[in-house]
């Protein structure tokens, strides 16, 4: 059980979902963000490199608005049609809404509900992103496999694995590591079935922007391997008695 | 279990097997405080409609808990109210109308989506007979482990997210908050130049509608307090239930007790009447009344976020005005505020100042509290002009401490954090 709390100790604050977010190189596809609450603009987030900028200055909504209009990047809007939203379900803990941080969390194609709408400005940009929430969902299928998962990223700056325990595929908790975590280890530690991820960057990635995140993300699910708990040489075998 | 950094040492008793309670206080005893808090959610006890379980399950054995504590020798602190876990309210009245909207926080991140959900509402009489019902007999049990017969040694109340209700305010409670505010409907006309015809209108989602378009800042204020004013009643109701069994004495309410044992200790303060805060972290959200925003919580809120996310880049701390106190302990504070603040809170910053503090306005003074009464702040001061690399400054001594103000208003930037520390780093 120590064991258990130790590996999930450091929870995914903001710092470490953008660690994922490099890793992903999601954070090289630069868009503005708008979030709207019923027809109002409340705020414009401009992502790019490094974090974000917020461009909405207190007294320039109007201006901005239109200013977002002239701008060459994509421009993603999330508009709260209703207040409060009909039917409001609690945020289901998926691998989106968990492991990225807001924006990104919030721009989930297939996620709007009644009361809640996303515009992207150009219907490409919107088909990277379907595609995006695609290889997202294959990911978390792969980590469901077994009751604990991770996903090593060894590329990053600092190398750090990202832990997860499902149970009955259902998202019960997430952490990371500061260190390079081995399959075997947590399997041997833990003994339980553990599937195991490793993230690298694709070391010819002729891909741009959201595409190659997806290609990230797919490699990723193609490195993933399952270990199942073997009994140990010192357990009594097991008598099944007719 | 939860042992947070507030010196809090929550038992979440109804969500544990009873057998283990006892190897928990145990924990609690040996804890620096010797002292456990019991959260105590009217959900869990109350899963039918009518029907209180406190013997039942083995989990709600709500005295058996509390008379393992007492042989243990731990303190027990029993919080009563509302948060955001889903037991605060039982499934029943999940379906009843009208319901709160509230706001969602974001939980630790910088920024999240602006999402609002329903809740349960004390303004439905089922609901609020149901809880009633419901503190009647937990009141019932926890007189008989008060201290020093029993290990309570007090009972929190806290309202959670109920504070923050855009519903929360009918129109007869608001019409009554009005009146006993202005005393007569013309007061109120004068103030925000309306041409009501009594309270009631004025207290209609047309006449809230108005006000807020009127003066929007003024409108906020009535908006709070009179919520706040509503929760105020149905704590007086509670409270004659705690008085009838001598409890009144160990119980606080929201706001009144250690809740949280934090202090303020923050450089920047923003006033905070067209905004809500949520959670710890004291997110910022616009005011929304009715399920409708104006564009001056709006505005409010933008600027919050921005000096928040400043705060975040440089590593200063961001508080709400409505935390400050003279207490906090800081010799110099930024009030970022608009034209408006509170007369008491006006008060109270004076005073400070009188004693020493400096305040610093960049935006420019305050002019007008909740009445439209101009705000003095220190009439007879010594006024000189000073500069701090590009920013002229006007500073008022007024008794033992200082007033500034820039020369000309500043503008609502990202620059805002750079330039305050400049300033502030030359008043020291």
């Amino acid at each position: 059980v120590d064991l258990f709390k130790n590996i999930f100790s450091h929870s995914l604050n903001t710092e470490c979902r953008y660690q994922f977010v490099r890793a992903t190189q999601l954070n090289q596809s630069p868009f503005l963000f708008c979030e709207t609450v019923l027809g109002n603009l409340v705020r414009v987030l401009e992502l790019k490199d490094e974090g974000f900028n917020l461009l909405l200055e207190p007294q320039r909504a109007e201006e901005i608005a239109s200013w977002v209009k002239t701008q060459n990047l994509p421009v993603i809007c999330l508009n709260h049609t209703e207040i409060p939203p009909q039917s409001y379900h609690p945020s289901p803990s998926s691998l989106w809404r968990v492991l990225l941080p807001f924006p990104w969390n919030a721009i989930d194609p297939e996620g709007t509900s009644k009361g809640k709408t996303l515009e992207f400005s150009d219907p490409l940009f919107e088909k990277d992103w379907r595609n995006l929430k695609n290889a997202f969902d294959s990911l978390e299928a792969e980590l469901k496999k077994s009751e604990i998962s991770a996903i090593l990223v060894k590329d990053a700056p600092c190398p750090m694995t990202f832990v997860f325990h499902y149970v009955r595929g259902r998202l019960m908790n997430a952490g990371i590591q500061a260190e390079v975590l081995s399959a075997e280890a947590l399997q041997k530690s833990l003994g339980t079935s553990v599937t195991f991820l490793e993230m690298n960057k694709p070391k010819e990635l002729n891909l741009l922007g959201l595409n190659a995140s997806c290609e990230i993300l797919q490699k990723t699910c193609e490195s993933s391997r399952t270990l199942f708990p073997v009994a140990l040489s010192s357990d009594p075998p097991i008598h099944f008695e007719l | 279990l939860q042992r947070g950094d507030t010196g809090l040492f929550w038992i979440d008793y109804s969500n544990l097997p009873s057998t283990e309670w006892a190897s928990h206080l145990s924990q609690a005893s040996k804890s620096s405080t010797g002292r456990a808090d019991l959260p105590l959610y009217w959900g869990a006890h109350e899963t039918i409609q009518g029907v209180l379980d406190f013997t039942q399950n083995s989990r709600l054995r709500l005295e058996k808990i509390l008379t393992l504590a007492h042989s243990q020798k731990v303190s027990v602190r029993v919080h009563l109210g509302f948060n955001s876990d889903e037991r605060s309210f039982p499934a029943w009245t999940k379906t009843l109308a009208p319901t709160a909207v509230i706001p969602v926080a974001n939980g630790k991140d910088l920024f999240g989506e602006i999402e609002t959900k329903t809740s349960p509402s004390l303004l439905n009489e089922e609901v609020k007979k149901g809880f009633f019902l419901f503190l009647e007999e937990v009141f019932n049990i926890l007189n008989l482990y008060a201290q020093p017969q029993g290990p309570i040694e007090a009972i929190y109340f806290n309202w959670g997210p109920l504070q923050q209700d855009s519903n929360l305010i009918d129109s007869k409670s608001l019409s009554r908050y009005l009146e006993s505010r202005y005393g007569s409907v013309s007061q109120l006309n004068a103030l925000y130049q309306t041409c009501f015809r009594d309270f009631d209108s004025a207290s209609s989602r047309m006449g809230i509608r108005t006000l807020f378009d009127k003066r929007p800042w003024i409108a906020a204020w009535d908006f709070k307090n009179g919520r706040s004013h509503f929760l105020c009643q149905i704590e007086s109701e509670i409270n004659k239930n705690l008085e009838a069994r001598a409890l009144a004495s160990l119980t606080r309410f929201s706001g009144e007790g250690p809740l949280e044992e934090t202090t303020v200790k923050a450089p920047i303060f923003i006033e905070d009447t067209l905004i809500e805060t949520l959670g710890e972290e004291r997110s910022p959200f616009p005011l929304m009344v009715l399920g409708q925003l104006t564009p001056a919580a709006i505005s409010a809120f933008r600027l919050a976020e921005m000096v928040r996310l400043g705060a975040a880049r440089n590593g200063t701390k961001v508080d709400v005005l409505s935390r400050w106190e003279p207490s906090s302990g800081v010799g110099v504070a930024t009030i970022l505020a608009s034209k408006f603040v509170s007369g008491k809170k006006a008060d109270l910053l004076l005073d400070w100042v009188s004693k020493g503090g400096k305040l610093f306005f960049p935006f420019g003074l305050p002019q007008w509290d909740e009445k439209l009464n101009v705000v003095k702040w220190g009439e007879s001061t010594e006024r000189e002009k000073k500069r701090v690399e590009q920013e002229e400054l006007l500073c008022m001594k007024w008794m033992k401490g200082q007033v500034w103000v820039p020369v000309k208003e500043w503008e609502k930037s990202p620059q805002l954090h750079s330039r305050v520390a400049k300033v502030v780093d030359s008043f020291e």
